[in-house]
């Protein structure tokens, strides 16, 4: 059998950073610009935005201090909602992987701090890492068990707080980045509501450098070069599934990596996606790296029909990518 | 079953012996302690200067003046591996790291490491503080043998000393910075394979060691080593009967924490010394790096029919063990 997919989640912290907010920092950007370049509107933050303001996070340490929420408690909430969902209860999951590229502890790890969270007693927790890929990571990884090795559920969850390792001095960065969690159910062995057809799993470390998170320090890209490759990367991973699989986009879904919007609509007006068949988030979270894709999903949970097939690619740090072709059961 | 086809170790050059620490610690308590811990010397990517006159107060200006990083140690061991396996770095098709105190939160650390080996493959972390060793092998052994690349690099790297309060003699005595890494098969056979992997974490118990991304390593020093000592124990018996250990002939590796602790497990389940493989006395507590290190100290001389069993408790209350037998 393969992988289901039996409940998802997503959760954001409540602020929100509109472009009217970032236009009043006076670093040079304007709502204007921010909509034409990269196409969002907003991003929910779990900083205050008087901490912005007053101090542009030039001292990233100082933001776990005034924030309301850590990658736990998102992916908590979360994992509460993928559970209803599901109807499952915590004490049924019997492995938990994460993926977080803002920890505030670098150990234990995330999935074993969200696992302690959620009450649960012996069981296999640790964390997948590779920041915006996750998704595709993920279930590639899973993929790879025999099925009597794996639990009947297993905890999967991106999750980060990037807005605390921005520094909002910096025009595109403080209009890149929102915070948030997802978080989904998978069973090798019980009936879900998405099958996992497909998934794969690349990397070219050699350009590992193009999107960095320092740890005491900020977020930082090569922008021109990681827009290019996601546009690029993406555009192929999408024409190799649209072959091996008949993707009609009259009916099929498509989510990209939830990066900015005006990258996403590039993409779906190359390969003729219809706005109609075409899921996102970015335009009112931000950039939530491994979260954004899964999280838009999780959006849309009610809506996915069966027979439907959900195309997902991801792109991100490593850099690395990723894609899916999940089914309606 | 995977075969072990070469391992790499790697620490820095730097030695904080005991005399450093007494220039420190200067009251007999804080002496006797250090002594107690059994830990002689440790490696450290920081400079004898910067931890007398700091001790280390603000971690941030430990990663800025450190000689080397965890990537690059991680680099030093995975260029060991895979010259002893034989084989280019652009032969591997995955890998997997692990790290406790990353420079960077992004990228992963195996994609540092494959980025500065040149290569594009599959690289990601799968990251379980303290134990990796057993976590990667327990995953790896659980899947499709056709999931299984022929040549997989598995790493863990730390650089403890850089998260280490020095105003604190406890932990002081016991951090150390190393890297290990592992050139595995499931296909082409050595002189070593791994018949046995197991990981977990009992999360109902209260995580008794943590380290702050901004700040330090933190441990209850009382919780972890109670922890270690039962598990270790009830692991080597449940692996003593499924795999009928006789520490005659066979070695161990036990929780690499201290010198005394070891000491200590190793009476209680009479393994001798002889049987007993360690470097903790002389390179200190390295978290995920300390049992893969030792185990790329001695893997080479293991004989037919021999086997190697190392059990590790680390972060998270999680605990693991390994079985090398030798072919």
């Amino acid at each position: 059998m393969s992988l289901q997919i039996l409940g998802m989640g997503y959760a954001n912290p409540e602020t929100t950073i509109d472009n009217a907010f970032l236009e009043s920092l006076g670093t040079g950007t304007t709502a204007e610009w921010i909509v034409d370049k990269i196409g969002i509107e907003g991003r929910l933050s779990s900083l205050p935005l008087d901490y912005i303001r007053e101090t542009r996070n030039i001292d990233p340490t100082q933001a776990p201090k005034v924030a309301t929420a850590t990658p736990t408690t998102l992916a908590v909430s979360a994992t509460q909602m993928a559970l209803k969902r599901a109807g499952l209860k915590a004490s049924d999951i019997g492995m938990v992987i994460c993926n977080c590229c803002t920890p505030v502890e670098s150990a234990p790890s995330e999935a074993a701090r969200i696992a302690q969270f959620l009450g649960l007693g012996t069981i296999k927790a640790y964390d997948i890492f590779t920041a915006c890929p996750a998704f595709a990571l993920h279930l590639d990884y899973l993929a790879n068990f025999r099925e009597e090795t794996l639990p009947d559920y297993i905890l999967c969850v991106s999750t980060a707080v990037l807005t605390q390792n921005v520094n909002y001095e910096d025009r595109t960065d403080g209009a890149i980045w929102g915070d948030g969690a997802a978080a989904y159910i998978v069973s090798p062995r019980k009936a879900g509501k998405l099958n996992v057809s497909y998934s794969s799993y690349m990397a070219d470390p050699s350009r590992c450098e193009a999107v960095v998170v320092d740890t005491y320090g900020h977020f930082h890209q090569d922008g021109r070069a990681v827009r290019n490759f996601s546009v690029l990367q993406t555009v192929k991973l999408i024409r190799q599934l649209e072959i091996d699989f008949g993707i009609d986009w009259k009916r099929d879904i498509f989510i990209g990596h939830q990066a900015n919007y005006t990258m996403l609509q590039q993409i779906c007006d190359n390969r003729d996606i219809p706005a109609s068949s075409h899921w996102y988030n970015v335009t009112h979270v931000g950039n939530q790296a491994g979260a954004g894709a899964p999280a838009s999903l999780a959006q849309h949970w009610d809506e996915i029909t069966p027979g439907q097939k959900i195309v997902v690619v991801v792109v991100g740090a490593g850099l690395s990518w990723g894609s899916l072709l999940l089914e309606g059961v | 079953m995977v075969y072990i086809l070469g391992m790499g170790e790697a620490y820095p050059d730097t030695v904080i012996d005991n005399d450093l620490l007494f220039k420190l610690f200067t009251s007999k308590a804080e002496r006797d302690l250090i002594l107690a811990s059994g830990v002689e010397t440790r490696h450290t990517v920081l400079t004898h200067d910067y931890i007398l006159e700091t001790r280390n107060k603000d971690p941030r200006k430990a990663f800025e003046i450190s000689r080397h990083g965890p990537t690059e140690l991680a680099l030093k061991a995975a260029e060991l591996a895979l010259h002893e396996a034989g084989i280019k770095p652009e032969e591997l098709s995955l890998v997997i790291g692990d790290g406790s105190t990353p420079r960077e939160t992004t990228p992963s650390e195996a994609q540092r490491v494959a980025g500065k080996l040149g290569l594009k493959i599959a690289a990601y972390d799968l990251t379980a503080p303290g134990v990796p060793l057993a976590a990667h092998l327990d995953s790896l052994l659980s899947w499709k043998t056709d999931r299984i690349p022929e040549y997989i690099l598995l790493l863990s790297t730390s650089t403890l000393t850089t998260v280490t309060d020095y105003r604190d003699p406890a932990l002081a005595t016991l951090m150390g910075d190393g890297a290990y890494a592992m050139v595995i098969s499931p296909r082409r056979a050595s002189h070593a394979k791994i018949i046995h992997a197991e990981y977990g974490c009992n999360l109902a118990l209260e995580s008794s060691a943590s380290i702050d991304i901004y700040g330090y390593i933190k441990i209850n020093l009382p919780d972890f080593e109670k922890l270690t000592v039962q598990k270790s124990l009830a692991m080597i018996e449940s692996l003593t009967s499924r795999y009928n250990l006789n520490f005659e002939r066979d070695r161990y590796i036990g929780q690499q924490f201290s010198g005394s602790l070891l000491k200590k497990i190793s009476a209680d389940l009479q393994i001798s010394k002889s049987s007993s493989l360690e470097n903790v006395t002389q390179r200190g507590y390295m978290a995920g790096s300390s049992a893969g290190t030792v185990l790329a100290e001695n893997w080479r001389n293991i004989k037919a029919g021999e086997k190697i069993v190392s059990t590790m408790v680390g972060f998270g209350s999680s605990w693991g063990n390994i079985v090398v037998e030798g072919v």
